[in-house]
């Protein structure tokens, strides 16, 4: 059975601008977060996936997020290779209506609920943001806090 | 300050205030003492407005190791061989480069 990583839109951009320009990371504007080593370590956990899954909101957040600069404009061309390979990529569209509906939307909101929606004995999340790393462990135990592999030291 | 940068200063300074209440800690290195503990960061954020790094860590210690043998559970007790887990946040300022605040986790 092909294993399946979800991924949300600050994971996306790390992969993204990291494919480009990994130096970018922990300098440019919302990656002040992040490392270049981080694109290593994101490689060898995504590496262990057939198939990655995303929403339309991830899709629009990660977008937002790269800067508008003619810097990153070989990062935005890679996000369309990458959406457009259909076989590794699946983007899936979860309802605003029923995203509402979850308990967690008080607390997650609704780009992090249908991501979490997603989570399933065949799908786990992989997420930077601890509270949703939780929610989606309780789901699936196998989702990962990205947060857990990266290397500070 | 980068991102590393900032998690070792909050990583020191867990390190440190554990180092005060917990017997036979302040005679350990530091990265010895945070692994004792399980220490490990839940969670980072760049807060642009503030300037401030927002870090989430958790760790054990050493009183909230369960104390639970594996076979404990067997005469129906309802018993829980899990540790207890600490979350704290520790915020930075990027100006100074120092611990602004330490206390509970906001997402936990």
């Amino acid at each position: 059975m092909a294993q399946v990583v979800a991924i949300d839109a600050n994971i996306l951009l790390v992969y993204v601008v990291g494919r480009r320009h990994a130096e970018y990371l922990g300098i440019k504007k919302h990656l002040k977060e992040y490392m270049p080593e981080d694109f290593t370590t994101l490689c060898q956990i995504l590496e262990r996936f057939d198939k990655i899954l995303i929403t339309p909101n991830v899709v629009t957040e990660c977008s937002d997020l790269l800067p508008d600069s003619s810097e990153f404009d070989d990062a935005r061309s890679f996000l369309k290779e990458l959406l457009l390979q259909r076989r590794l990529v699946e983007e899936k569209y979860i309802s605003s209506a029923d995203v509402v509906m979850m308990r967690q939307y008080s607390f997650l909101g609704v780009a992090d609920c249908a991501m979490l929606s997603l989570v399933n004995d065949d799908v786990v999340l992989l997420t930077a943001d601890q509270k949703l790393a939780r929610e989606a462990q309780m789901v699936n135990h196998c989702s990962i806090n990205f947060n857990h592999y990266r290397r500070f030291i | 300050m980068d991102v590393k940068q900032a998690v070792m200063k909050a990583a020191t300074y867990v390190a440190e205030i554990e180092s005060l209440t917990q017997s036979g800690a302040d005679e350990m290195d530091p990265i010895e003492l945070l692994r004792a503990m399980d220490f490990a960061v839940e969670g980072v954020r760049f807060d642009e407005t503030g300037q401030r790094w927002l870090i989430d860590v958790g760790f054990v210690r050493k009183w909230d190791r369960s104390r639970q043998n594996a076979l404990a559970g067997l005469s129906g007790t309802p018993v829980s061989n899990m540790d207890k887990r600490t979350f704290k946040e520790v915020i930075i300022s990027e100006e100074s480069g120092e611990v602004v605040k330490y206390g509970a986790s906001s997402s936990y």
